[in-house]
């Protein structure tokens, strides 16, 4: 798998048995189909992540959009809520969350009054663990 | 259970005889048909295009399936867990040599067995099967792959397979012949040899037609014995059959899931070619056909129903020991018919007393972590244990010099 934004072979982190993807030029993560919830420790989805449509010219209305990592077909923008687009996959794959974004979407966590502290990803990097981390 | 496998070998010699001589004879009216006295070099091509094949699959269908299918090998080292699990199972089906064990990286949860004998065998994973099963359901898997092993299954399947597509072969290149003319040619030579020429033209028409669905159905009945027979096994070697039917019901769920969520069918494919369907742990033609089951899922399946598998197991299950001859009893109360492939000498073995099953018990995500760090090393991959207690997975396309930071604490790798 490749970085979508400057193509890199990404690598993997594991932190008690969960695992991600991110770029080591510090682009981003990749959270496989799933992936979030496990990271979350949610027992219901998330995100849904399914088919979107789309995916096929390369160019959307932002211009070029980034490929999936997986299958290589053009991500689809998905705006979650205001102040947070990110890239999924058009067949399901998963998705991108550039630099800043999981941090993003887990104080909108924290604001819908979910519990994030202690959660994997929460224990998981470095920016999230200052922010949302737990007792460990 | 040498009996098991000795009746086994009777029967087994039989159908191949009877497939051979189904061969010999489309060989022979292909031959006819093509040409007035061609029959025994008919006979002749037949015989060698299946010896040829055999020969391929005998010397080389192990590595280009498992190449097809993008399969590892791991060992004892690099994925201890899984590998210890194979030897374990090994030992229970009394196989005087554990088989290799190779990983596959597929969303599609499946396991199979290959190799030409016990003592060449291999078992493949993927790890998608590795992520959904608990310890005893991989067991149970594993068990089932091993009674394919032990078993000569995949010989034998692929003896049938070879015969089976060589008449296939032939049936489909005379049909092309008389579809572009051929036929034409053939009949204006012959219009003088009478009424006996013609009858023997539509019979062999007839049996070249037929005898490639008839060698077809044939192998796919033999292939659903077999699967009967391994999950016999995998429940005595186990003595916990409750396993296997929770495994398997994992495995259909997780394939009747994927083939109804749309959009999932680009990465749903099988990762494994067609012709060794029959060795897999559950039919991949379960998600492809899921949303239309209803159409007759049995002549044209290499793999029972799942759900009469399941079923199977479960009265097994619920009883305090069980048999060879309990697993036939079984078959017949579920499926109606009788199991007449069991051999009487097996049926005749003692009862094993029945493990628990214990169902919540969570699935190996160790184990597959491991299989697959096993994996990316053996790919070339760096692995790096941070002090603050993240693993950093390196692939070897990455520079060796470029300096990796932890994504958890920030400190950089050496
Ligand atoms: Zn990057
Ligand atoms: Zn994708
Ligand atoms: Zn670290």
């Amino acid at each position: 798998m490749r970085c979508p934004a400057c193509k890199l072979a990404l690598a993997t982190l594991e932190v008690e048995g969960v695992e991600l993807d991110f770029c080591v030029e510090g682009h981003g993560y990749w959270l496989d189909e799933g992936e979030l919830e496990v990271l979350l420790g949610a027992e219901e989805t998330v995100l849904e992540v399914g088919e979107l449509g789309g995916g096929n010219g390369g160019k959307g209305p932002g211009g070029r959009r980034p490929r999936c990592p997986r299958c290589k077909r053009s991500m689809t923008p998905v705006v979650l809520f205001e102040g947070l687009e990110l890239d999924l996959c058009p067949v399901g794959d998963g998705i991108w969350f550039d630099e800043g974004e999981l941090a993003v979407l887990m104080t909108e966590l924290v604001r819908a009054g979910r519990v994030v502290a202690d959660t994997p990803l929460a224990r998981s990097l470095d920016s999230l663990t200052r922010h949302f981390g737990g007792t460990s | 259970m040498f009996e098991l496998i000795h009746r086994n070998r009777r029967r087994s010699a039989l159908l191949v005889v009877a497939m051979t001589l189904l061969l010999v004879a489309v060989g022979f009216f292909a031959g006819e048909l093509l040409g007035s006295g061609g029959g025994p070099l008919g006979i002749v091509f037949a015989l060698a295009l299946m010896g040829g094949l055999f020969a391929l699959s005998w010397f080389a269908g192990d590595k280009v399936l498992l190449a097809a299918s993008k399969a590892r090998p791991v060992d004892g080292e690099s994925a201890p867990q899984l590998v210890n699990v194979v030897e374990e199972m090994s030992i229970a089906a009394g196989l005087s040599k554990p088989p290799a064990v190779y990983v596959i990286e597929s969303n599609v949860p499946n396991a199979f067995a290959t190799g030409r004998d016990p003592e060449h065998a291999t078992v493949a994973i993927t790890d998608r099967l590795l992520a959904l099963l608990s310890r005893e359901e991989l067991q149970a898997v594993i068990a089932h792959e091993i009674g394919h092993i032990k078993h000569r299954d995949i010989l034998y399947m692929t003896l049938l397979s070879v015969m089976a597509g060589s008449i296939a072969l032939l049936s489909d290149v005379l049909m092309r012949w008389f579809w572009w003319g051929g036929g034409r040619r053939r009949s204006r030579t012959s219009s003088d040899s009478g009424q006996g020429e013609l009858v023997l033209l539509l019979v062999g028409f007839l049996v070249v037609v037929f005898g490639a669905l008839v060698a077809r159905l044939v192998y796919l009945a033999a292939s659903r014995t077999r699967e009967y027979m391994a999950d016999a096994g995998a429940a005595v070697f186990t003595r916990n059959p409750l396993a296997l039917a929770s495994a398997l019901e994992k495995l259909g769920a997780e394939q009747a899931g994927a083939s109804s969520e749309q959009g999932k069918t680009a990465r749903a494919s099988s990762p494994v070619p067609p012709s060794a369907r029959a060795m897999l742990i559950v039919s991949p033609a379960l998600k492809a056909g899921a949303g239309k089951r209803s159409q007759s899922p049995g002549l044209f399946s290499t793999h029972p129903p799942l759900a009469e598998r399941i079923e199977i197991l479960r009265q097994l299950g619920g009883q305090p020991n069980f048999s060879y001859g309990d697993y036939a009893g079984a078959f017949k109360r579920v499926s109606g018919k009788r199991a007449s492939f069991f051999p009487s000498d097996a049926l005749g073995e003692g009862a094993v007393s029945t493990m628990s099953f214990n169902a919540d018990e969570p699935a190996a995500t160790e184990l597959r972590r491991e299989a697959l760090d096993g994996l990316r090393r053996g790919a070339g991959w760096r692995l790096w244990d941070c002090p603050c207690g993240a693993r950093i997975k390196l692939p070897m396309e990455l520079d060796r010099e470029r300096a990796v930071a932890c994504p958890r604490c920030g400190q950089v790798a050496e």
